[in-house]
Protein backbone atom coordinates (compact mmCIF):
# COMPACT_ATOMS: atom_id res chain seq x y z
CA UNK A 1 0.00 0.00 0.00
CA UNK A 2 2.96 2.00 0.82
CA UNK A 3 4.30 1.55 -2.30
CA UNK A 4 1.30 2.32 -4.28
CA UNK A 5 1.01 5.76 -2.56
CA UNK A 6 3.08 7.70 -5.02
CA UNK A 7 1.15 6.56 -8.05
CA UNK A 8 -2.18 7.10 -6.61
CA UNK A 9 -1.01 10.67 -6.01
CA UNK A 10 0.64 10.90 -9.24
CA UNK A 11 -2.94 9.84 -10.88
CA UNK A 12 -5.11 12.60 -8.71
CA UNK A 13 -2.20 15.31 -9.62
CA UNK A 14 -2.68 14.33 -13.35
CA UNK A 15 -6.19 14.40 -13.03
CA UNK A 16 -6.75 18.16 -11.65
CA UNK A 17 -4.36 19.50 -14.41
CA UNK A 18 -6.65 18.23 -16.80
CA UNK A 19 -9.43 19.36 -15.76
CA UNK A 20 -7.85 22.77 -14.49
CA UNK A 21 -6.65 23.05 -18.34
CA UNK A 22 -10.15 21.99 -19.75
CA UNK A 23 -11.73 24.80 -17.33
CA UNK A 24 -9.74 27.83 -18.87
CA UNK A 25 -11.62 30.54 -21.25
CA UNK A 26 -9.27 30.36 -23.75
CA UNK A 27 -9.32 26.60 -24.54
CA UNK A 28 -13.30 26.44 -23.74
CA UNK A 29 -15.31 24.05 -26.61
CA UNK A 30 -17.00 25.83 -29.12
CA UNK A 31 -19.79 28.17 -27.64
CA UNK A 32 -21.80 31.00 -29.16
CA UNK A 33 -19.37 32.80 -31.28
CA UNK A 34 -20.97 36.84 -31.69
CA UNK A 35 -22.97 38.23 -28.90
CA UNK A 36 -23.01 41.43 -30.96
CA UNK A 37 -26.50 40.90 -32.84
CA UNK A 38 -29.55 39.66 -31.20
CA UNK A 39 -29.10 41.42 -27.76
CA UNK A 40 -32.01 42.69 -25.81
CA UNK A 41 -32.88 45.63 -26.63
CA UNK A 42 -33.84 48.43 -23.97
CA UNK A 43 -36.62 50.16 -25.86
CA UNK A 44 -39.71 47.59 -27.01
CA UNK A 45 -39.78 47.65 -30.51
CA UNK A 46 -43.70 48.86 -30.99
CA UNK A 47 -42.81 51.38 -28.82
CA UNK A 48 -39.29 52.45 -30.81
CA UNK A 49 -41.49 52.43 -34.18
CA UNK A 50 -44.50 53.91 -32.89
CA UNK A 51 -41.65 57.32 -31.69
CA UNK A 52 -40.09 57.17 -34.80
CA UNK A 53 -43.11 57.15 -37.29
CA UNK A 54 -44.86 60.16 -35.22
CA UNK A 55 -41.49 62.28 -35.82
CA UNK A 56 -40.81 61.27 -39.05
CA UNK A 57 -44.26 62.25 -39.65
CA UNK A 58 -43.88 65.36 -37.86
CA UNK A 59 -40.43 66.37 -39.97
CA UNK A 60 -41.68 65.07 -42.96
CA UNK A 61 -44.43 68.14 -42.55
CA UNK A 62 -42.09 70.54 -41.38
CA UNK A 63 -39.82 70.33 -43.72
CA UNK A 64 -42.62 70.88 -46.08
CA UNK A 65 -44.44 73.81 -44.71
CA UNK A 66 -41.41 75.89 -43.46
CA UNK A 67 -37.65 75.61 -44.00
CA UNK A 68 -37.47 73.00 -46.82
CA UNK A 69 -34.87 71.26 -47.77
CA UNK A 70 -31.52 71.68 -50.21
CA UNK A 71 -31.95 68.88 -52.21
CA UNK A 72 -28.48 69.85 -54.35
CA UNK A 73 -27.45 66.02 -54.01
CA UNK A 74 -29.18 62.97 -53.34
CA UNK A 75 -29.36 61.78 -49.99
CA UNK A 76 -27.11 58.76 -49.33
CA UNK A 77 -27.39 56.71 -46.32
CA UNK A 78 -24.92 54.94 -43.51
CA UNK A 79 -25.59 52.65 -40.37
CA UNK A 80 -22.78 52.89 -38.09
CA UNK A 81 -22.20 51.31 -34.71
CA UNK A 82 -21.16 54.63 -32.80
CA UNK A 83 -22.49 57.66 -34.84
CA UNK A 84 -25.37 59.40 -35.63
CA UNK A 85 -25.69 63.24 -37.56
CA UNK A 86 -24.54 63.78 -40.71
CA UNK A 87 -21.20 63.57 -42.75
CA UNK A 88 -20.11 65.87 -45.65
CA UNK A 89 -17.80 64.39 -48.32
CA UNK A 90 -17.15 62.38 -51.18
CA UNK A 91 -13.97 60.57 -50.10
CA UNK A 92 -11.82 61.91 -52.77
CA UNK A 93 -10.56 65.72 -54.07
CA UNK A 94 -9.45 68.58 -52.07
CA UNK A 95 -11.51 67.61 -49.15
CA UNK A 96 -12.90 70.18 -46.52
CA UNK A 97 -10.84 72.61 -44.34
CA UNK A 98 -13.21 73.83 -41.64
CA UNK A 99 -16.52 72.96 -39.83
CA UNK A 100 -18.33 74.43 -37.39
CA UNK A 101 -21.97 74.46 -35.49
CA UNK A 102 -23.49 75.48 -31.94
CA UNK A 103 -26.07 73.43 -30.10
CA UNK A 104 -27.54 72.28 -27.21
CA UNK A 105 -26.19 70.31 -24.85
CA UNK A 106 -28.77 67.97 -24.23
CA UNK A 107 -30.21 67.08 -20.60
CA UNK A 108 -30.47 63.61 -20.45
CA UNK A 109 -32.39 60.80 -18.26
CA UNK A 110 -32.18 57.55 -17.12
CA UNK A 111 -28.83 55.83 -15.56
CA UNK A 112 -25.67 57.64 -15.19
CA UNK A 113 -22.62 55.68 -14.86
CA UNK A 114 -19.50 54.05 -17.00
CA UNK A 115 -21.37 51.74 -18.85
CA UNK A 116 -23.71 54.63 -20.59
CA UNK A 117 -22.30 57.19 -22.49
CA UNK A 118 -22.74 60.22 -24.96
CA UNK A 119 -20.51 62.72 -26.83
CA UNK A 120 -21.45 65.33 -29.00
CA UNK A 121 -19.04 67.13 -31.21
CA UNK A 122 -18.12 68.49 -34.45
CA UNK A 123 -14.96 67.02 -36.47
CA UNK A 124 -12.84 66.94 -39.74
CA UNK A 125 -12.23 63.29 -41.22
CA UNK A 126 -12.67 60.15 -39.51
CA UNK A 127 -14.65 58.72 -41.92
CA UNK A 128 -12.99 57.77 -45.36
CA UNK A 129 -10.64 55.34 -45.95
CA UNK A 130 -9.44 53.22 -49.18
CA UNK A 131 -12.81 53.19 -50.35
CA UNK A 132 -15.61 55.02 -49.19
CA UNK A 133 -16.71 54.65 -45.45
CA UNK A 134 -14.36 51.11 -45.36
CA UNK A 135 -13.61 49.41 -42.27
CA UNK A 136 -10.31 49.94 -42.39
CA UNK A 137 -7.04 50.63 -40.66
CA UNK A 138 -6.77 53.20 -43.19
CA UNK A 139 -9.23 55.29 -42.09
CA UNK A 140 -7.76 58.59 -42.29
CA UNK A 141 -7.13 60.48 -39.00
CA UNK A 142 -9.98 62.64 -37.19
CA UNK A 143 -9.71 65.91 -35.27
CA UNK A 144 -12.84 67.11 -33.12
CA UNK A 145 -14.03 68.97 -30.75
CA UNK A 146 -17.46 68.92 -28.78
CA UNK A 147 -18.34 67.92 -24.97
CA UNK A 148 -18.67 64.43 -23.22
CA UNK A 149 -20.80 63.39 -20.79
CA UNK A 150 -19.98 62.75 -17.48
CA UNK A 151 -20.87 60.05 -14.93
CA UNK A 152 -22.69 62.44 -12.92
CA UNK A 153 -24.88 63.90 -15.94
CA UNK A 154 -22.81 67.08 -16.82
CA UNK A 155 -20.93 67.87 -19.46
CA UNK A 156 -17.00 68.50 -19.86
CA UNK A 157 -15.79 69.95 -23.49
CA UNK A 158 -13.13 68.14 -25.11
CA UNK A 159 -10.96 67.87 -28.43
CA UNK A 160 -9.31 64.37 -29.48
CA UNK A 161 -7.09 63.70 -32.12
CA UNK A 162 -7.52 60.43 -33.16
CA UNK A 163 -4.78 58.84 -35.03
CA UNK A 164 -3.39 56.26 -32.97
CA UNK A 165 -3.88 55.64 -29.11
CA UNK A 166 -4.21 59.58 -28.07
CA UNK A 167 -6.64 60.17 -25.09
CA UNK A 168 -8.95 62.48 -25.67
CA UNK A 169 -7.81 66.76 -23.98
CA UNK A 170 -10.52 67.28 -21.60
CA UNK A 171 -11.58 70.74 -19.65
CA UNK A 172 -11.96 69.11 -16.24
CA UNK A 173 -12.49 72.43 -14.27
CA UNK A 174 -15.63 73.87 -16.35
CA UNK A 175 -18.40 71.86 -15.68
CA UNK A 176 -21.23 71.98 -18.54
CA UNK A 177 -24.54 71.62 -17.82
CA UNK A 178 -27.75 70.47 -19.69
CA UNK A 179 -29.42 72.97 -22.41
CA UNK A 180 -26.32 75.00 -22.55
CA UNK A 181 -25.09 76.50 -25.78
CA UNK A 182 -21.70 74.95 -26.94
CA UNK A 183 -20.15 76.26 -30.51
CA UNK A 184 -17.23 73.96 -31.63
CA UNK A 185 -15.09 74.36 -34.73
CA UNK A 186 -12.53 73.10 -36.22
CA UNK A 187 -9.71 74.84 -38.65
CA UNK A 188 -7.65 72.87 -41.08
CA UNK A 189 -4.64 74.87 -42.54
CA UNK A 190 -3.39 78.40 -41.56
CA UNK A 191 -6.21 80.58 -40.95
CA UNK A 192 -5.59 79.66 -37.00
CA UNK A 193 -2.26 77.99 -37.21
CA UNK A 194 0.96 79.19 -39.02
CA UNK A 195 1.71 75.35 -39.85
CA UNK A 196 -0.60 74.39 -41.13
CA UNK A 197 -1.95 72.28 -38.84
CA UNK A 198 -5.44 71.93 -37.36
CA UNK A 199 -6.94 73.64 -34.53
CA UNK A 200 -9.92 72.61 -32.49
CA UNK A 201 -12.23 74.81 -30.52
CA UNK A 202 -15.14 74.48 -28.26
CA UNK A 203 -16.67 76.88 -25.88
CA UNK A 204 -19.59 77.06 -24.00
CA UNK A 205 -21.87 80.32 -25.22
CA UNK A 206 -23.34 81.03 -21.96
CA UNK A 207 -20.27 80.57 -19.32
CA UNK A 208 -17.56 81.94 -21.89
CA UNK A 209 -15.34 78.24 -20.53
CA UNK A 210 -13.74 77.40 -23.84
CA UNK A 211 -10.86 74.79 -24.75
CA UNK A 212 -8.45 75.12 -27.72
CA UNK A 213 -6.45 72.42 -28.95
CA UNK A 214 -2.13 73.53 -30.15
CA UNK A 215 -1.55 73.60 -33.48
CA UNK A 216 -1.00 69.99 -34.62
CA UNK A 217 0.72 68.39 -37.40
CA UNK A 218 1.11 64.87 -36.67
CA UNK A 219 3.24 62.10 -38.56
CA UNK A 220 0.54 60.40 -38.95
CA UNK A 221 -1.59 63.01 -41.36
CA UNK A 222 -4.47 64.76 -41.00
CA UNK A 223 -7.82 63.99 -42.05
CA UNK A 224 -10.13 66.04 -43.89
CA UNK A 225 -11.93 63.87 -46.64
CA UNK A 226 -15.02 64.84 -44.61
CA UNK A 227 -16.47 67.02 -42.14
CA UNK A 228 -19.39 65.91 -39.84
CA UNK A 229 -21.77 67.20 -36.63
CA UNK A 230 -22.16 63.98 -34.73
CA UNK A 231 -23.97 62.47 -31.74
CA UNK A 232 -21.55 59.48 -30.42
CA UNK A 233 -21.84 56.63 -28.14
CA UNK A 234 -18.23 56.65 -26.78
CA UNK A 235 -15.73 53.62 -25.80
CA UNK A 236 -14.44 52.74 -22.93
CA UNK A 237 -12.06 49.83 -22.43
CA UNK A 238 -12.40 48.82 -26.23
CA UNK A 239 -16.38 48.26 -25.60
CA UNK A 240 -18.93 50.87 -26.78
CA UNK A 241 -20.80 52.04 -23.95
CA UNK A 242 -24.95 52.14 -24.34
CA UNK A 243 -25.87 55.19 -25.83
CA UNK A 244 -27.53 57.84 -22.94
CA UNK A 245 -31.05 58.67 -23.56
CA UNK A 246 -30.52 62.43 -24.68
CA UNK A 247 -33.76 62.92 -26.12
CA UNK A 248 -32.50 65.03 -28.91
CA UNK A 249 -29.79 67.57 -29.83
CA UNK A 250 -30.97 71.17 -31.60
CA UNK A 251 -27.91 71.42 -33.94
CA UNK A 252 -27.50 75.10 -35.70
CA UNK A 253 -25.22 77.20 -37.95
CA UNK A 254 -24.31 73.72 -39.19
CA UNK A 255 -21.58 74.91 -41.49
CA UNK A 256 -18.33 73.40 -43.13
CA UNK A 257 -15.68 74.74 -45.64
CA UNK A 258 -14.27 72.83 -48.74
CA UNK A 259 -10.63 72.95 -48.68
CA UNK A 260 -9.98 75.35 -51.58
CA UNK A 261 -9.08 79.20 -51.47
CA UNK A 262 -11.24 81.20 -50.80
CA UNK A 263 -13.93 79.17 -49.97
CA UNK A 264 -16.48 80.23 -47.70
CA UNK A 265 -19.08 78.38 -44.85
CA UNK A 266 -21.95 76.80 -47.09
CA UNK A 267 -24.71 74.56 -46.07
CA UNK A 268 -23.68 70.44 -46.45
CA UNK A 269 -25.88 70.14 -49.02
CA UNK A 270 -24.05 71.55 -51.31
CA UNK A 271 -21.40 68.40 -51.35
CA UNK A 272 -22.31 64.91 -51.21
CA UNK A 273 -23.33 63.90 -47.98
CA UNK A 274 -24.85 61.33 -45.73
CA UNK A 275 -27.31 60.89 -42.64
CA UNK A 276 -25.49 58.24 -40.46
CA UNK A 277 -27.96 56.26 -38.09
CA UNK A 278 -26.81 54.72 -34.88
CA UNK A 279 -26.88 50.99 -34.50
CA UNK A 280 -26.47 48.43 -31.72
CA UNK A 281 -26.91 44.99 -33.79
CA UNK A 282 -30.36 45.41 -35.31
CA UNK A 283 -31.81 48.36 -32.74
CA UNK A 284 -31.62 52.02 -34.38
CA UNK A 285 -30.37 54.08 -31.55
CA UNK A 286 -30.43 57.67 -33.10
CA UNK A 287 -30.32 59.51 -36.19
CA UNK A 288 -31.27 62.62 -37.73
CA UNK A 289 -34.94 63.89 -37.94
CA UNK A 290 -34.70 64.51 -41.56
CA UNK A 291 -32.66 62.75 -44.84
CA UNK A 292 -30.58 66.35 -45.08
CA UNK A 293 -29.58 69.54 -42.83
CA UNK A 294 -32.12 71.93 -43.59
CA UNK A 295 -31.39 75.02 -45.77
CA UNK A 296 -31.50 77.39 -42.35
CA UNK A 297 -28.21 75.10 -41.66
CA UNK A 298 -30.49 73.06 -38.27
CA UNK A 299 -31.20 69.95 -38.11
CA UNK A 300 -32.44 67.38 -34.69
CA UNK A 301 -30.80 64.52 -33.81
CA UNK A 302 -32.79 62.12 -31.75
CA UNK A 303 -32.34 59.39 -29.51
CA UNK A 304 -34.29 56.39 -29.75
CA UNK A 305 -32.53 53.44 -27.64
CA UNK A 306 -30.02 52.77 -25.28
CA UNK A 307 -28.53 49.46 -27.33
CA UNK A 308 -26.69 47.44 -25.36
CA UNK A 309 -22.74 47.42 -24.48
CA UNK A 310 -20.73 46.01 -27.73
CA UNK A 311 -17.25 44.63 -27.35
CA UNK B 1 18.64 8.57 -4.45
CA UNK B 2 17.28 6.31 -6.93
CA UNK B 3 14.67 5.29 -5.04
CA UNK B 4 13.89 8.74 -3.80
CA UNK B 5 13.81 9.70 -7.48
CA UNK B 6 11.43 6.79 -8.15
CA UNK B 7 9.46 7.11 -5.25
CA UNK B 8 8.67 10.98 -5.14
CA UNK B 9 9.93 12.69 -8.00
CA UNK B 10 8.84 10.76 -11.26
CA UNK B 11 5.28 10.61 -10.22
CA UNK B 12 5.43 14.60 -10.60
CA UNK B 13 7.51 14.07 -14.06
CA UNK B 14 5.16 11.77 -15.52
CA UNK B 15 1.75 13.78 -15.32
CA UNK B 16 4.02 16.45 -16.92
CA UNK B 17 5.26 14.17 -19.59
CA UNK B 18 1.61 13.37 -20.69
CA UNK B 19 1.03 16.63 -20.52
CA UNK B 20 2.95 17.62 -22.81
CA UNK B 21 1.57 15.12 -25.21
CA UNK B 22 -1.17 17.14 -25.70
CA UNK B 23 0.66 20.21 -27.27
CA UNK B 24 3.29 22.12 -25.42
CA UNK B 25 2.31 24.96 -24.54
CA UNK B 26 2.69 28.01 -22.09
CA UNK B 27 -0.27 30.14 -20.60
CA UNK B 28 0.40 34.23 -20.95
CA UNK B 29 -2.71 35.96 -19.86
CA UNK B 30 -5.26 35.19 -22.15
CA UNK B 31 -2.75 34.16 -25.16
CA UNK B 32 -2.25 30.58 -25.20
CA UNK B 33 1.34 30.01 -26.90
CA UNK B 34 1.00 27.48 -28.80
CA UNK B 35 1.57 26.68 -32.51
CA UNK B 36 -1.16 26.87 -34.81
CA UNK B 37 -1.26 24.81 -37.87
CA UNK B 38 -4.82 26.05 -39.62
CA UNK B 39 -6.56 29.63 -39.39
CA UNK B 40 -10.24 29.79 -39.88
CA UNK B 41 -11.17 33.66 -41.13
CA UNK B 42 -14.70 34.70 -41.13
CA UNK B 43 -15.76 38.36 -42.48
CA UNK B 44 -18.92 39.21 -40.12
CA UNK B 45 -20.80 42.50 -40.71
CA UNK B 46 -22.26 43.35 -36.86
CA UNK B 47 -24.37 46.15 -38.51
CA UNK B 48 -27.18 44.35 -40.15
CA UNK B 49 -28.68 46.98 -42.26
CA UNK B 50 -25.38 47.87 -43.74
CA UNK B 51 -24.29 45.58 -47.12
CA UNK B 52 -21.55 44.68 -49.02
CA UNK B 53 -19.96 42.04 -51.48
CA UNK B 54 -20.96 38.93 -49.39
CA UNK B 55 -19.06 38.65 -46.88
CA UNK B 56 -16.82 34.92 -46.74
CA UNK B 57 -15.54 32.20 -44.14
CA UNK B 58 -12.01 30.39 -45.75
CA UNK B 59 -9.73 28.38 -43.55
CA UNK B 60 -5.73 28.89 -44.38
CA UNK B 61 -3.57 25.96 -43.73
CA UNK B 62 0.14 27.60 -44.37
CA UNK B 63 0.87 26.64 -41.21
CA UNK B 64 4.26 29.39 -41.39
CA UNK B 65 2.26 32.15 -42.50
CA UNK B 66 -0.14 31.59 -39.81
CA UNK B 67 2.48 31.27 -37.19
CA UNK B 68 3.93 34.52 -38.11
CA UNK B 69 0.41 36.29 -37.83
CA UNK B 70 -0.28 34.73 -34.43
CA UNK B 71 3.03 35.90 -33.33
CA UNK B 72 2.76 39.47 -35.03
CA UNK B 73 -0.49 39.36 -32.65
CA UNK B 74 0.85 38.76 -29.06
CA UNK B 75 3.35 41.57 -29.42
CA UNK B 76 0.66 44.02 -29.99
CA UNK B 77 0.33 46.42 -27.07
CA UNK B 78 -2.70 46.28 -24.74
CA UNK B 79 -5.66 48.27 -25.18
CA UNK B 80 -5.92 51.19 -22.05
CA UNK B 81 -8.06 49.46 -19.85
CA UNK B 82 -8.87 52.95 -18.11
CA UNK B 83 -12.62 54.25 -17.22
CA UNK B 84 -12.25 57.35 -19.73
CA UNK B 85 -15.00 57.75 -22.55
CA UNK B 86 -13.35 58.35 -25.61
CA UNK B 87 -14.30 59.14 -29.55
CA UNK B 88 -13.75 56.82 -32.29
CA UNK B 89 -13.74 57.31 -36.07
CA UNK B 90 -17.26 55.74 -37.68
CA UNK B 91 -17.55 51.97 -37.26
CA UNK B 92 -19.61 50.80 -40.43
CA UNK B 93 -19.71 47.57 -38.46
CA UNK B 94 -17.21 44.44 -40.20
CA UNK B 95 -15.00 42.40 -38.37
CA UNK B 96 -13.04 39.29 -38.65
CA UNK B 97 -13.30 36.42 -36.28
CA UNK B 98 -10.54 34.28 -36.67
CA UNK B 99 -10.05 31.00 -34.85
CA UNK B 100 -6.32 29.03 -34.57
CA UNK B 101 -6.42 25.64 -34.74
CA UNK B 102 -3.98 22.83 -34.16
CA UNK B 103 -4.90 19.62 -35.73
CA UNK B 104 -8.71 19.73 -35.21
CA UNK B 105 -8.12 21.58 -31.34
CA UNK B 106 -9.11 25.23 -31.08
CA UNK B 107 -6.28 27.23 -29.35
CA UNK B 108 -7.68 30.71 -29.47
CA UNK B 109 -10.55 32.66 -30.94
CA UNK B 110 -9.95 36.35 -31.50
CA UNK B 111 -11.97 39.18 -33.08
CA UNK B 112 -10.61 41.96 -35.01
CA UNK B 113 -12.52 45.08 -35.08
CA UNK B 114 -10.74 47.53 -37.65
CA UNK B 115 -13.76 50.37 -37.57
CA UNK B 116 -14.14 52.78 -35.13
CA UNK B 117 -11.43 51.97 -32.25
CA UNK B 118 -10.01 49.40 -34.02
CA UNK B 119 -9.38 46.17 -31.04
CA UNK B 120 -8.32 42.84 -31.04
CA UNK B 121 -10.08 40.81 -28.50
CA UNK B 122 -8.22 37.48 -27.63
CA UNK B 123 -10.30 35.24 -26.10
CA UNK B 124 -12.76 37.25 -23.18
CA UNK B 125 -10.51 39.48 -21.65
CA UNK B 126 -7.34 40.32 -23.49
CA UNK B 127 -7.60 43.39 -25.55
CA UNK B 128 -4.85 44.79 -28.34
CA UNK B 129 -4.83 47.80 -30.12
CA UNK B 130 -3.87 46.45 -33.83
CA UNK B 131 -2.42 48.88 -36.10
CA UNK B 132 -1.32 49.17 -39.79
CA UNK B 133 1.27 46.09 -39.34
CA UNK B 134 -1.43 44.21 -38.28
CA UNK B 135 -4.20 44.41 -41.02
CA UNK B 136 -0.91 44.24 -43.92
CA UNK B 137 -0.11 41.19 -41.95
CA UNK B 138 -3.18 39.47 -41.77
CA UNK B 139 -3.96 40.71 -45.76
CA UNK B 140 -0.47 39.29 -46.85
CA UNK B 141 -1.60 35.84 -44.86
CA UNK B 142 -4.82 35.88 -46.83
CA UNK B 143 -3.14 36.37 -49.74
CA UNK B 144 -5.15 39.46 -50.31
CA UNK B 145 -4.35 43.01 -50.50
CA UNK B 146 -5.23 45.20 -47.96
CA UNK B 147 -8.12 47.09 -50.44
CA UNK B 148 -9.70 43.48 -50.63
CA UNK B 149 -9.37 42.91 -46.71
CA UNK B 150 -11.97 45.47 -46.42
CA UNK B 151 -14.47 46.07 -48.64
CA UNK B 152 -16.38 48.80 -49.25
CA UNK B 153 -19.73 50.03 -48.13
CA UNK B 154 -22.38 49.31 -51.22
CA UNK B 155 -25.66 50.35 -49.53
CA UNK B 156 -27.31 50.99 -46.13
CA UNK B 157 -30.74 50.03 -45.35
CA UNK B 158 -32.81 52.35 -43.06
CA UNK B 159 -36.28 53.40 -42.23
CA UNK B 160 -35.69 56.69 -44.49
CA UNK B 161 -34.44 53.87 -47.17
CA UNK B 162 -35.51 50.55 -46.57
CA UNK B 163 -33.86 47.84 -48.77
CA UNK B 164 -36.03 45.87 -51.48
CA UNK B 165 -37.56 42.63 -50.83
CA UNK B 166 -35.59 39.92 -51.88
CA UNK B 167 -38.05 39.26 -55.01
CA UNK B 168 -37.37 42.74 -56.40
CA UNK B 169 -40.76 44.03 -55.67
Amino acid sequence: MKKLFPWIYSFFFTATLVLSINALPVHAQPTQWNSKIGHLISVPAAKDSALKKTVQLRQAMQSRSSHGLVSTYATQYVDSGNWAGYVTGSGSGNGFKAVKATWNAPCTSGATNSQIGYASWVGLGGAFGHGVFNNTNGVEPLEQAGIVLQSDGTYRLFWEYISSNQPPFIDTKDVIRCGQSITAWVFLGSTYCSNGGFYAHVGDNITGAHLGSTCLTESNGLGHQSSEWIDERPTVGGCYQELTNFHYTNWSNVLTQVNSPGAGWTNPNNYVNRQVFMYSGTTELADPDGPSVLSNNTFVDRWYANGTIDC
Amino acid sequence: MHIIFKKRILPFIIPLFLLSGCGSFLLIGNFVREDPTSLQVHLVNIVPENHYAPTFQRTLTDSQAIQQLYNTMQVLPYQDAGSIARSCKIDAGLEYQLVFFQGQRVIQKVIYHPGGCPSIRIGKSDVRVPGKAFAQALAQTMGVSEKELFPSLLFSCNVHSPCPSPNGK
